[in-house]
């Protein structure tokens, strides 16, 4: 046998042998890669994260795809199963989060009609969100709403639709009796769009959007960081734009999407008139209507200046309701303590009695909440008394938390660790304790 | 035919060609286009660590101010304080409150050069690993200037 006969012989045995492993891969659906594999409405789930975790996002999908559906039902009428890859947090891993590639933890592939998510860990989403629980199906949604939107003729190579759609679905949330919820505003993108409005000016902004409307996928989708303000300005152009249609969502969204890109520029002035008013103002707005009326209050207390006295109004609104207290007890925390909160003094005392009484008495879970939120407010220092208290009780869990809030509040120096709180023998823990004791006691 | 005489034959010079160059410039021109290859980084100057502060405040988070001349690799930080808290065996011993371990440590890297104001330019979190207390685990780099100053604390 010659040599070259030996060597095709064996080119082709190794081809075979990547043909053969590359089918078993897919023939098992990337069960070699991927430990948990569930079925969801909207399609199969492979993730590695543990099976409780993997349940939650196969509920959460399929709270989605019912959502998008009734949202878009003519678009979503011949939409297939989708492959929904879910990487897992590794806490082993060496981990780099650079700033321009915050936003990218999600990709839809429309060939294989696959999305593909890797979330990020909470560690992560406390230090780069202002929010302690920010949700993060968000960027779940937002691939969902690519591959529901996918076949759309008039998206086709128009990136900065394909986002703003996107965009549009993704800060859904689930409201009372898990209804499928969209905002009036998509505060981030609002808040970027605005600032850079005026930074610019009316005319310079006008070019930068026309920019980004005209903008090829290289050029749209380029890694310069300046992609989440390409996103956010996609976004403001179809919300602008929708609200002067008329009809349902997917009808009004739908005649924006059959405008032309330059039909669609020679209407910019009325996207920048959107861009007008306020973030307050638009909460003003929304906090009186029920279904916005926790996301209102959420999203202020996000903001800079808050309308302290209409924020309590709504938040006891809300404390009869079905989880009430849990929600709202933490809100007020946030509400009351903070800088800015415009409310005069003896309703804020007010409050702030109601809180020191939550966190003696009240649920556990209410308590627990509270503790959680407590950050280094203005006027926090005054809760130091009855975290110490909380130090002392029973829960592990509840004398953990408080030791993170006086962490937080307090310039004494304490143990963090929460296996200390929960688990150290209570000779342990009673040191620490009296040791708080004599600092609150000394002059 | 015999071969002249040695002695007497004349010594033919050597035929040299035209283009043909000495050796050791030849290796000069090899190595000076190496250099080039490997981008310049046998002659660009490492980042120098300028200062190391202690903020330390808790009695079980360690926490520093790394002041450096100019910014590392990405990877570079991770390394760099690997090294400074095992060379410090923090994984191992608390040195202000014997008897604690250390639960995280929190490394800020900040550039200093002349003419230009001080910014964060790296943010580390390394937390000891709840199966083995000798080891931490690193939980992120996190590599920009903009993230607010409230959420440098993520307690």
């Amino acid at each position: 046998m010659t040599d070259n006969n030996m060597s095709t012989r064996t080119l082709r045995r190794l081809l075979l042998m990547l043909l053969v492993s590359g089918t078993l891969t897919f023939s098992t659906g990337c069960g070699m890669i991927y430990q948990h594999r569930l079925e969801s409405p909207a399609g199969t789930i492979w993730t590695n994260e543990d099976i409780e975790t993997a349940r939650v996002y196969q509920d959460d999908l399929a709270w989605m795809q019912a959502g998008l559906r009734d949202r878009l039902p003519k678009t979503s009428r011949n939409v297939e199963a989708a492959t929904i890859l879910i990487g897992s947090e590794d806490l082993h891993s060496n981990r780099i989060v650079r700033e321009q590639e915050v936003h990218t933890v999600g990709w839809y592939n429309r060939m294989l009609s696959t999305v593909q998510f890797n979330p990020i860990s909470m560690a992560e989403i406390q230090f780069l969100s202002r929010e302690g629980d920010a949700p993060q199906h968000g960027t779940l949604l937002h691939e969902l709403t690519h591959h529901f939107t996918s076949s759309q003729r008039d998206l086709r190579s128009r990136w900065w639709l394909t986002e703003a759609f996107a965009c549009y679905f993704e800060t859904a949330f689930r409201g009372q009796e898990d209804r499928f919820v969209i905002p009036p505003i998509h505060v981030e993108n609002y808040r970027t769009t605005r600032r850079k409005l005026r930074e610019l000016g009316s005319e310079r902004f006008s070019q930068l959007v026309d920019e980004v409307i005209h903008a090829s996928w290289l050029e749209f989708y380029r890694n310069d960081g300046e992609a989440p303000l390409r996103y956010a300005i996609s976004w403001s152009i179809l919300w602008a734009l929708q609200n002067q249609m008329s009809g349902s969502l997917e009808h009004r969204l739908m005649q924006v999407a059959q405008l032309d890109n330059d039909e669609i520029s020679s209407r910019l002035q009325d996207v920048t008139t959107s861009l007008g008013p306020s973030l307050s103002s638009h909460f003003r707005d929304s906090i009186a209507e029920e279904p916005f009326r926790r996301w209102s209050v959420e999203q202020w207390l996000n903001s800079g200046r808050i309308d302290g006295q209409l924020i309590l109004t709504a938040i006891e609104n809300e404390l009869t309701s079905d989880g009430g207290e849990i929600w709202g007890w933490p809100c007020v925390a946030r509400t009351i303590y903070r800088w800015g909160s415009g409310l005069d003094r003896s309703n804020r005392l007010r409050w702030q009695r109601k809180i020191e009484q939550q966190l003696r008495e009240g649920p556990l879970q209410v308590r627990l909440a509270i503790c959680r939120v407590i950050r280094d407010y203005r006027r926090s220092g005054s809760l130091i008394t009855v975290l110490v208290e909380l130090l002392e009780e029973e829960d592990g869990e509840l004398r953990a938390a408080a030791a993170m809030a006086l962490s937080r509040v307090s310039n004494h120096p304490t143990i963090v660790n929460p296996a200390f709180w929960i688990n150290a023998p209570a000779k342990e823990r009673d040191r620490e304790v009296t040791e708080w004791k004599l600092w609150l006691d000394s002059p | 035919m015999p071969s002249p005489n040695p002695r007497t034959a004349p010594v033919l010079p050597e035929r040299v060609h035209p283009h043909s160059r000495p050796l050791p410039q030849l290796m000069s021109l090899l190595l000076i286009a190496f250099c080039v290859c490997c981008g310049c980084s046998t002659v660009h100057l490492k980042p120098r660590v300028t200062n190391i502060a202690d903020y330390s405040r808790e009695k079980d988070i360690k926490t520093y101010v790394i002041t450096v001349d100019s910014k590392m690799k990405d990877e570079d930080y991770k390394n760099w304080t690997q090294q400074h808290f095992e060379e410090n065996r923090l994984c191992l011993e608390n040195p202000e409150y014997e008897g604690i371990p250390i639960y995280e440590i929190h490394y800020h890297f900040v550039l200093r050069r002349p003419g230009y104001r001080p910014r964060r330019i790296a943010f580390l979190i390394w937390r000891n690993s709840p199966d083995d207390p000798s080891k931490m685990n690193h939980l992120f780099t996190y590599i920009g200037s903009s993230v607010s100053m409230q959420n440098w604390i993520l307690r």
